[in-house]
């Protein structure tokens, strides 16, 4: 659709992490966007993370007004977008020069404190009674990279976390206090942690621990005694 | 050309040691993923819920007998294909011209060395890197 | 230790539950008690020693067992009839096929023709033309390796040995997340680039399920992928990228197999007949509806089904065992587990001992706590020793064998009986019975049970029968072994005694005492030493053995109708319940299983006897007093009886003694370390250990102390007291 010089236009600058935490306020936002008479832009220059929830929101906002476009999209939001096999709703040319009309406030809370990007380790939160088990995980997972937050059982664990988002949660199952599975109910039930990627330590053969912990809402498990190579590829493959 | 490491394999017996000694022997021959199971039915439940490329197992066992496997194995669709390497005794030739009948891919004679296991599975997987 | 070298051990280890299988099994056909799954388990354990003697390179081993196994097979077949003579054969090859599992487990060689006469008899059941087969199947005349004469040409597999380039294959994989997925933080996006990194993977999203932005729930699923993968790797890679969330999406990944080979259903799976079940269970899906596209719907659910073993299908297969969980853990792991919990016993006394200084009112939460904690350790103690427990019945089931032996060199006709065999007992006390136990079965066979003439001609059965029996009672093992032979001759065994001047020759003895003559040293009644019974092996020896493991051994007999002997053992050899006592400055420790009462004894109550340290008058009986800080030297010591306590204790053959301390300090769990490693034997001292206060304490080995107290009263074995009317002191 062509562009007349006069249309108003709203351009919203994308923040740069719009995970699957970030997807509540941002569908408010583009809600707002779109029922307003003028075409959104989405400015996608900054984005560093962008995951499925948030594109269905953009695809959707795209459905409910064909005038959405995305300009400057980053290469993050490009493979992202192309990764998945969804087409982006780019600015068909230049559009660049249009200048904001209206900058909106990308601050809804939940998406501006997505995350603090000036710490760029990725912290890992280990909660296990076992000394022997939090020194193995420390140790791993430091020498990969990351930064490892410890606690000795699940209350400690949720005590240890509060609101602070960490990238992911490893949890033991049989803990005092607080065994794996509230320890997940619990954060899933916190909207700062329900979409963090939360792994149980489990044994092998235990099929009917891995469901109940699934069933609790675990992203995946590790099995005991882990390959340190295994758990950082698991890791890895929670968040990437 | 597949590399051995790739490879997942399930033993088939119900003793124990000779398990362990077929486990040493693939673990020479470079084969990292290998399962065990200590009958025949309960090797077919293994290997209809899970991707084997190989099935290595006793005749003699309780509750299903390794042709008996066999048979199951090649009358399922998902896994009639799985090749399937049958151990057997001195004196066991009509067992393995049934199995042959059965459709096994090989067999061996107990008692073997690695490189008699090696040959065998090569005989069935094509060479091993 | 080699890991081959570990493994043939573990293949002995099996072996002796095979061989158990095997004589089991062909006792119970011979005595009427077999079922058609017994003939089979026999046949399979036997043929299972074959096939591990076969992986291990056992050649003789493997040819006697496939002897044995081909009778064992024609007996399972039916066309061999299960006659006593056929079983006794039987029965005989098992003892063989036992012994020769001995000597290869042991490295020694086979004496040249060791088992050939049991051989020709299995060939002779197998028949003249059998004996071809037998010999030459089992005579390794055959190539290592292949058998000759077949036409069999190994099968290339599928997929497998062509070449690099079609090394590859095709999956079409359809993925179809559900909202779970997204709830559960497993981000599709993540998924799919794993996936591509296996291969090369063409996508398509299909969107048409989106809903309209105001109705959208971010932590839904709206898109869904169908897509193709190129990939030199296999299903298993494949379905591990969607390891997590398989059970929550809608999954499939259809192999692409060359010739389109893949869509033809096969019409009703024909197996055989125990494979039936199995088809219900596993993917019940597949054959029964076979998708246009040849997809597995079955495979989305696969994780949650089929993985776990269904014991719950045994029904038809009686022979199979139940399945316990078990694991193999090496012996010293468990003993330094159990010295471990021996330290907490000691730390956890000190505890209590600090705590039971404290001012009264702080220490009520502190107190609980601690009650809190010995409770723990006393379940973690039991725990521990129950996996160093092992069933009787390892000793037990080398019994029947040696009865058979037995009965058969000396031409007596005598059955076995056990029963309690699931008994538990500490694995160190388990090794040291197995002598004892044979000795007094040698011996019930060798002169407890009669000829069979000599029975009938007495009225009885003909068939001796010795009953062997283990269980608990009172805190102890009691095993029992008793038969319906002969019993004691009491008159033979007391004219023997004074004739060997082992007690006076005006003595006066009750039946018991006479009884339990026999177990003084240099006593034997036999007249010839036969060679079964042993030269120089008397029933001292067995008490003996029996005492240094803490038990006791009492014989009872009845004259012409059998002699039962009971052995009394401690569960455990580590950790005992102990009272703590002062003499002098210096505390001991009484086992509390051997105290039958504590008592401050008045002057009316006590004798002075020249010479010794006096007796006590209880209920009419005399008790011998020992006094410790006399024997053991100890100074400062109460001197005069009546000051102190008199702990009366079972000391052994039921004779009871008198212990004089100085004062009761109290009952605890005591650790017993042995002091022998570091010092040497101390007759009277079994063992020391740490009290809580922290001081060494001397454990009482009262069983011996009477031998050290010299309380044989001239020369008279010291009387018992009856032990209906003693009340035991808790």
């Amino acid at each position: 659709m062509g562009q007349a010089t006069d249309e108003i236009a709203r351009t919203i600058v994308l923040p740069a992490v719009l995970d699957q935490a970030a997807a509540e306020g941002f569908l408010g936002m583009l809600l707002r966007a779109v029922e307003t008479d003028d075409a959104v832009r989405l400015d996608g220059s900054a984005v560093d993370t962008i995951t499925t929830p948030c594109i269905q929101v953009i695809l959707a906002a795209a459905k409910a007004d064909s005038r959405l476009t995305i300009v400057n999209p980053s290469d993050a939001m490009r493979s992202a977008f192309d990764d998945l096999a969804l087409p982006l709703p780019v600015a068909s040319g230049g559009e660049t020069d249009i200048e904001p009309v209206a900058v909106m406030e990308q601050a809804d809370e939940a998406v501006s404190t997505a995350v603090d990007t000036e710490n760029m380790a990725k912290r890992i939160l280990t909660i296990d009674d076992s000394k022997t088990m939090r020194d193995m995980l420390m140790l791993t997972l430091s020498d990969a990279g990351y930064e490892v937050l410890q606690a000795v059982d699940g209350q400690d664990g949720i005590d240890v976390l509060g609101d602070k988002r960490v990238d992911v949660v490893i949890t033991d199952i049989n803990m005092p206090k607080m065994d794996g599975y509230e320890v997940i109910r619990n954060l899933r039930a916190n909207p700062v942690h329900k979409t963090t990627p939360i792994l149980v330590l489990t044994t092998e053969s235990d099929t009917e621990k891995k469901n109940l912990a699934r069933n609790a809402g675990a992203t995946g498990w590790m099995v005991k005694p882990f390959d340190p190579d295994q758990l950082v590829a698991t890791i890895r493959k929670v968040s990437p | 050309m597949p590399h051995a490491a790739t490879l997942k394999v399930l033993i088939v017996d119900d003793q124990y040691s000779v398990r362990q000694m077929i486990r040493l022997a693939l673990e020479e021959i470079g084969v990292r993923n290998i399962l065990e199971s200590e009958n025949g039915r309960e090797a077919f439940d293994k290997a209809v819920s899970q991707p084997l490329n190989l099935i290595i197992s006793d005749f003699n066992m309780p509750e299903m007998d390794g042709l008996s496997l066999l048979r199951a194995v090649r009358s399922h669709q998902t896994v009639r294909k799985l090749p399937f390497i049958l151990l057997t005794g001195r004196g066991d030739r009509d067992l393995v011209v049934k199995a042959a009948q059965s459709g096994v891919n090989n067999y061996v004679v107990k008692p073997f060395t690695n490189a008699v296991l090696r040959e065998k599975i090569e005989q069935v997987m094509g060479k091993l890197s | 230790m080699s890991k081959v070298d570990e493994l043939r051990n573990t293949f002995f280890d099996e072996c002796s539950e095979l061989l158990q299988e095997i004589e089991v099994g062909l006792t119970d056909i011979r005595d009427g008690r077999g079922t058609d799954d017994t003939v089979h388990a026999v046949f399979r354990a036997a043929h299972s020693v074959k096939g591990g003697a076969g992986i291990f390179g056992f050649e003789t081993l493997v040819e006697f067992a496939h002897v044995f196994e081909t009778v064992l097979d024609m007996l399972r077949h039916g066309t061999l009839a299960a006659s006593d003579e056929v079983l006794s054969v039987l029965l005989t090859a098992s003892d063989i096929l036992s012994d020769l599992v001995t000597m290869a487990r042991s490295g020694n060689p086979v004496p040249p023709g060791y088992d050939s006469e049991c051989r020709a008899a299995l060939n002779r059941l197998i028949g003249a033309d059998g004996d071809a087969d037998a010999a030459s199947d089992g005579a390794g005349a055959e190539a290592a390796g292949d058998f000759d004469g077949i036409d069999f040409v190994p099968v290339l597999a599928d997929g497998f040995g062509e070449d690099e380039a079609s090394g590859d294959r095709v999956f079409n994989i359809a993925f179809r997340p559900r909202a779970e997925m997204l709830k559960k933080a497993n981000e599709p996006l993540y998924i799919l680039r794993e996936l591509a990194k296996l291969g090369s993977l063409q996508l398509t999203a299909d969107t048409s399920a989106l809903l309209p932005l105001s109705e959208l729930q971010p932590d839904h699923a709206y898109i869904n992928w169908t897509g193709t993968l190129r990939t030199a790797h296999g299903r298993k890679e494949i379905e591990e990228v969607f390891e997590f969330v398989v059970d929550d999406c809608d999954l499939e990944i259809v192999e692409e197999l060359p010739e389109g080979a893949a869509a033809a259903p096969i019409a009703d799976p024909v197996l055989p007949d125990s494979g039936v079940a199995i088809v219900d269970d596993a993917p019940a899906e597949a054959p029964a509806n076979p998708a246009a596209d040849g997809s597995s719907p079955a495979l989305a659910e696969m994780p949650v089904r089929t993985n776990a073993a269904e014991p719950a299908k045994d029904g038809a297969g009686a022979a199979v065992k139940p399945a316990a969980m078990t694991t193999r853990v090496d012996l010293e792991k468990i003993d330094r587990v159990v010295n471990m919990v021996g330290e907490l016993v000691i730390a956890q006394a000190m505890l209590g001992q600090v705590v039971r200084e404290l001012p009264e009112d702080m220490t009520a939460r502190l107190q609980h706590c601690l009650e809190e904690v010995i409770h723990h350790t006393r379940e973690l103690k039991d725990s521990v020793m129950s996996m160093r427990a092992q069933q009787v019945r390892t000793v037990f089931q080398r019994m029947p064998r040696l009865v058979r032996e037995l009965s058969a060199k000396t031409s007596k006709n005598v059955r076995l009986e056990m029963s309690g065999e699931a008994t538990e007992i500490d694995k160190t006390i388990i090794e040291r019975l197995s002598d004892p136990l044979t000795h007094i079965i040698r011996n019930s066979v060798d002169h407890g049970i009669e000829l069979p003439q000599e029975r009938r001609a007495a009225g009885k059965n003909e068939q001796g029968v010795i009953h062997l029996s283990a269980g608990h009672r009172g805190g102890r093992i009691v095993i029992e072994i008793s038969d319906d032979g002969a019993g004691v001759n009491g008159e033979r065994v007391l004219k023997k005694a004074k004739e060997r001047g082992l007690i006076d020759a005006n003595a006066v003895l009750t039946e018991d005492e006479i009884n339990n003559l026999i177990f003084l040293p240099g006593f034997s009644t036999a007249e010839t030493i036969s060679d079964i019974s042993g030269r120089g092996v008397g029933m001292d020896v067995v008490r003996r053995n029996i005492m240094d493991i803490g038990g006791r051994i009492t014989l009872k007999s009845e004259p012409g109708r059998g002699t039962t002997i009971q052995l009394s053992l401690p569960l455990t050899l580590a950790v005992m319940d102990g009272m703590v006592v002062e003499i002098g400055q210096d505390n001991y420790v009484v086992p509390i299983s051997a105290i039958v009462e504590c008592m401050r004894p008045t002057r009316a109550d006590v004798r002075n006897l020249l010479g010794t340290a006096g007796t006590l008058q209880l209920r009419g009986a005399i008790v011998p007093l020992v006094h410790l800080g006399d024997l053991f030297g100890i100074r400062g010591a109460i001197r005069d009886v009546v000051d102190g306590v008199v702990i009366i204790v079972e000391a052994g053959e039921g004779t009871r003694l008198g212990l004089v301390v100085d004062e009761l300090r109290g009952h605890q769990q005591v650790v017993i370390k042995s002091i022998e490693e570091n010092y040497g034997v101390v007759p009277g001292i079994a063992g020391a250990t740490i009290l809580g206060n922290g001081r060494v304490a001397f454990i009482l080995d009262v069983d011996r102390l009477s031998g050290v107290a010299g309380t044989e009263m001239d020369g008279v074995a010291v009387p018992r007291a009856e032990p209906a009317v003693m009340a035991r002191a808790s």
